[in-house]
Parts: structure tokens; C-alpha cells; sequence
């Protein structure tokens, strides 16, 4: 315990020994399950600012190292939903050129909207995800690390030269990484510049909060690897094994499990991560998914599959149709019994579903104010449409599940880079 | 011995000598009651079980019983009937909502808590701390630069703008 935080304590404690006599309305010595019970039910935001209130609620705050394992205890709906992270929006910069600043908005807190600033070195970085307060983030030299972006924290990851078929190709001085030699399978080999691979290297990114780990897409979308988080660049990442023709969509981790959609409408499930880890350093390892859940009985031919949990525990496939890079349909089908029968439905009931760049996620939004129930929370990731113009019309907003309709965020607005995308606000 | 589910009524005693009489099926709301229940021996063969609230006053003990005979009454406890005569049941004066917070404590009535909790939630949400300790009557007992030391620590929280200004 920080000495400050017992300072504290000690003091509060004499302040309670005096006023024991006698019973008066005193919102300050609320005992301290009860203050539990009322911080559960409030945004990080008045979290925040109800531990600044005074002593007590302060220490009631304290002692809890992770507000969103909080909220998960608490039965009633999750009043935290994600932020939109976005750019600063080019009217409101006022000659200001900080590449760094960006602007969160959140639709829980009244619409509040506040600025905050990327760590100065990743001011040309990519976000490829973003997971319980982490934003998964791949620097110019498409090295990745996890930033928290309100608290400034940062933790790198094990080096892009770790993973099999990559190899770093320096400048004449031997000094800097001008490219990278990516090997598609023996004999044909093909150099990506360090910008280029930046963009496309990595796909998606999520971080296992629970158990420490990252996991991503990887190899311009063809395989998945796990590393641990604290690791650093002295680790190296662990390469799952999953057979695919075309390519990964989206990954997901719940309860000791990862799941990953693969382009051939497959979901693998993973267990056991941590000794996975532990058994890749010796070689030779079995790395093959645990179970493979069957596709969809029906042909589908849209562009982006995601998998998600849904809030009562049922697997979500989640179908994405665009149409010149616009989103015009979701279809959603849920799991029925063991992962052979899955049934489309119209309803996810008083939840909404927040996708993207984003750990894909179902949250009960019953009495969140700004948030509307059975939609989808769409952010633009489309990750060649991206590279290819990035001054474009992002593709973003909400569409209704059970009437089809889409309305859209920044419709006409130009120039949204980096692209927008869904974060989860958290402690670090 | 009484059992919760052989006790027809249980009388609640408050602090200041006012007595209510609840049926046995509303009382199973308080888990302190039922394990009061469950412990007692002494009660009489009548069916009949008395509490005494020592830290309760009548007035609140009206407004906890009140709850109870509601929410037990399973023909209006559904849906949204029950939630409109919630929201009107809570809105009460802060000073009643803190004794009943801590009355719902004491008598560990689950409902009664998850309501009386998500009142004092609802009154905190988009205030900054100068104001919920205004609200509350909560004096400020943090040195200036503790208060300091706290704000540095989740600067974020303190700024922001409303969506209408930065759009």
C-alpha cells in the first residue's frame, strides 16, 4: 500500500472514532460496501471523480486495482461502454499541429468530449486494436506495444523479427530497419519498406487482460501468435497453429479462451494460452486449436466475419456487408448448444454491439443514457481501403438489428485519420 | 424453533418504540431477518417473531416496510408496474435516502439496496467532486495538496467539454 493511501486511512479512522456518538446523516463514513455498491453503478469518468470527493470514498476507490472486473460484478448493466477515440477534428485544431492530440468522445457521459495526447514517439504509429484500457499500437518500424492513452502507461511487445519468415533488412550502415524480407513459403520472398509493413503487417490485436497476454493476427492477415505482455522486446512471439486459405477476420478472448474466425467461416477455439507460451520457447509443440467450431450451414458472401461473446455467454458470428466501402448490413447468428447448430437472429435483446479495430464486444445497455439497445456500433475497419486513401469518408455508425436501418457518424467529414475506432476505457 | 417458513408474522421493533407487523413471506426479503428467524429458539409456538431494530426510526422503518410488503406481493411485482413504483418509492429527500441506504444495510434487503444505491449513483453522475460535496453536505477533508496529488493522478477526468461545443 502506497504511503499515501495509508496516511490516509489512519487519518480517516480517527476522524470516525470521534464521530461514532452520535447518528447524523454523514454521506462521508457510509461504510464501505456500501460505497462499493454505489461506485459500481458509475462511469470510469464519475468513478474517477467520486474517489476525489473526500477521504473515505477515496480509499473505497483504491483498494480495487481494475474498475472493469468491478463493473462485472455488478449485476446491473455495464454503464461504461466504449469511447470513440478520433482525430482531432481539423476545425477544432485551430493551427494547433500536434500530430499526438487526439479526442475521446463518450456517449455514456452526456457526450462529453475531452483531448488527450499519444505518447510523442508514436505520433506516425498505426493503432491495430484496442482491448480494456489498451490501445494495441505498431510503431514506423511496425514494432508493436500497448499504450494506455488516458494514463500515459506503455508496455512493448516482442519484436516483429521474432515471428517465423520475417527478417529485418537494415541500411547500408547497419544501423536502421529499411525493410522487411517476408518469405510467403520457400523460394519466393518479397521485401516490404518499413511503412508499407507498418500498415499491413499486423491485422488485429487484443489483449487478454486476465492472463497477460496479447494475441494477433499477423503475416498481412494469415496467422495468429500470443506473447506475454510483460515479455517486452526480449520476448518472442508464439505462433498458433490454424489452417487457412485466405486469411484471419477477428479474434476474441473470454473466459481462458481464444476464439478466431478464419475467411473459411471456421472458428477455431484455443485453450490453455499461458503454458502454450511456455511450451513454444522448446519447439516441436502441438499448436493446433482446441476444437474447431463448423461454419454456417448458408453461403455468405459479404466482407468482414466477427466473433463475439455475448453478455449472457453465447458466441456470437457477426456478418459485415459494405458496398463501395459503405456499411449496409449486419447478420447475426447466435450459438445453439454445442457449436453445431446456429440460428440468425433479429434480437440481441437490451444489448449493443461495438465492433471494429476494437476486442469485439456485447454489452447490456438497459438505462444507459445515448447508447440504444439491439444495434451495432460500427467503426471503419477496412484495413486496405485505409492504406490505399486515407483522407476517404471513414465508414462508421450504428445500425438497428431488427429494422436494418444504419445511421452514420462524420458522414461528409473528410479527412478522419487516423480512422475512429471503439476503446474501453480502464485503469492500467 | 422459528423457521422462516413457519413464522406467519414477525413484528419489527424501531429504535424509537414503533412497532410493525409484516407478514412472514415479506420478512424473507431481509436476510437478516431470515437468519434472525433461523437462529431464534426462544420464539413462541404462536408463529410469531420479534425484532427490534436498535439503530432504525420509525419513520424510516415505514418506508423500509412499505418496500417490502410491495415487492413481496408477487401480483404487482412485474415489469414495468414495479420499476414506476420504484422510481416513485426512491424519490425521496437525501436525507431519508441515507437512512434508508443504511436500513437496507442493516436488515441486508437486496432489492431495497440495489435501488436506494442506484439513487445516490444517479445523483453523482456528470458532477465534478466540488459539487457532489455540495450536494451531499460532505465536507472536503482532503489537504489542498492531497487534492492535488489526486487530480494529477486521472487528469483526464477533470476536463472535457460537452459534444455540442466540440461538434
Amino acid at each position: 500500500m502506497r504511503p499515501f493511501v495509508m496516511f490516509l486511512q489512519i487519518r480517516s479512522l480517527c476522524t470516525m472514532l470521534n464521530e461514532i456518538e452520535e447518528h447524523q446523516v454523514d454521506w462521508s463514513s457510509l461504510p464501505e460496501n456500501l460505497l462499493h455498491l454505489i461506485s459500481r453503478r458509475l462511469t470510469l469518468l464519475d468513478f474517477i471523480r467520486f474517489g476525489a470527493v473526500c477521504v473515505s470514498w477515496y480509499q473505497s476507490i483504491t483498494d480495487v486495482d481494475n474498475y472493469i472486473n468491478r463493473l462485472r460484478l455488478s449485476k446491473t448493466s455495464a454503464l461504461q461502454v466504449p469511447w470513440m477515440i478520433l482525430p482531432v477534428l481539423p476545425h477544432r485544431l485551430r493551427g494547433n499541429k500536434d500530430r499526438n492530440l487526439r479526442t475521446i468522445f463518450s456517449l455514456s457521459d452526456g457526450g462529453k468530449t475531452f483531448n488527450f495526447r499519444l505518447p510523442t514517439h508514436h505520433s506516425s504509429s498505426r493503432c491495430a486494436g484496442s482491448s480494456d484500457g489498451w490501445l494495441l499500437m505498431v510503431d514506423e518500424l511496425s514494432e508493436m506495444s500497448m499504450v494506455n492513452p488516458i494514463y500515459g502507461v506503455e508496455i512493448a511487445l516482442p519484436s516483429i523479427a521474432t515471428h517465423p519468415n520475417v527478417t529485418p533488412k537494415h541500411d547500408k550502415h547497419g544501423r536502421r530497419v529499411e525493410s522487411y524480407n517476408i518469405m510467403w513459403r520457400a523460394g519466393v520472398e518479397e521485401d516490404w519498406p518499413v511503412w508499407r509493413a507498418k500498415m499491413m503487417y499486423y491485422n488485429k490485436a487484443i489483449f487478454c487482460r486476465d492472463i497477460d497476454i496479447v494475441a494477433v493476427i499477423h503475416f498481412f492477415g494469415h496467422r495468429i501468435a500470443i506473447a506475454r505482455a510483460g515479455d517486452d522486446r526480449r520476448g518472442r512471439w508464439t505462433e498458433l497453429e490454424f489452417p487457412s486459405n485466405t486469411g484471419f477476420t477477428d479474434l476474441m478472448y473470454h473466459g481462458g479462451r481464444l476464439y478466431v474466425f478464419n475467411d473459411g467461416d471456421q472458428v477455431a477455439v484455443f485453450e490453455d494460452l499461458p503454458s502454450r507460451i511456455r511450451r513454444g520457447g522448446g519447439g516441436g509443440t502441438d499448436q493446433s486449436p482446441t476444437r474447431i467450431l463448423g461454419t454456417l450451414s448458408k453461403e455468405w458472401d459479404g466482407n468482414k466475419r466477427y466473433i463475439v461473446m455475448s453478455s449472457i455467454g453465447r458466441l456470437l458470428r457477426v456478418y459485415r456487408t459494405w458496398r463501395r466501402d459503405e456499411t449496409m448490413d449486419f447478420e447475426v447468428f447466435r450459438m445453439d448448444g454445442d457449436g453445431c447448430d446456429w440460428v440468425q437472429v433479429k434480437s440481441i435483446g437490451d444489448c449493443a454491439l461495438f465492433l471494429g479495430v476494437n476486442h469485439s464486444l456485447c454489452l447490456p445497455v438497459e438505462g444507459v443514457s445515448g447508447v440504444k439497445r439491439n444495434c451495432i456500433y460500427f467503426t471503419d475497419d477496412h484495413q486496405e481501403a485505409i492504406f490505399v486513401d486515407r483522407h476517404g469518408v471513414r465508414d462508421l455508425g450504428v445500425f438497428n438489428i431488427e429494422d436494418g436501418s444504419v445511421e452514420r457518424y462524420f458522414h461528409k467529414q473528410q479527412c478522419l485519420f487516423p480512422p475512429p475506432l471503439w476503446f474501453m476505457p480502464n485503469l492500467p | 424453533m422459528a423457521s422462516p417458513s413457519h413464522t406467519r408474522t414477525v413484528t419489527l421493533k424501531s429504535c424509537d418504540d414503533v412497532e410493525f407487523v409484516l407478514d412472514g413471506s415479506v420478512a424473507t426479503l431481509s436476510q437478516t431477518l431470515v437468519s434472525a428467524m433461523a437462529e431464534d429458539s426462544s420464539s413462541s409456538d404462536d408463529g410469531t417473531f420479534t425484532w427490534c431494530v436498535s439503530n432504525i426510526t420509525g419513520e424510516v422503518l415505514a418506508k423500509v416496510v412499505e418496500f417490502c410488503n410491495k415487492h413481496a406481493d408477487i401480483s404487482s411485482s412485474r415489469g414495468e408496474d414495479l420499476k414506476e413504483w420504484d422510481k416513485a418509492f426512491i424519490s425521496v429527500e437525501l436525507d431519508l435516502l441515507y437512512d434508508l441506504i443504511l436500513a437496507a444495510d442493516n436488515l441486508n434487503i437486496e432489492s431495497l439496496l440495489d435501488l436506494t444505491a442506484q439513487r445516490v449513483a444517479d445523483e453523482i453522475k456528470g458532477k465534478m467532486p466540488h459539487e457532489i460535496r455540495m450536494l451531499f453536505n460532505i465536507e472536503k477533508d482532503f489537504t489542498d495538496e492531497e487534492e492535488r496529488e489526486i487530480r494529477r493522478e486521472h487528469a483526464w477526468a477533470y476536463g472535457g467539454e460537452s459534444l455540442k461545443s466540440f461538434l
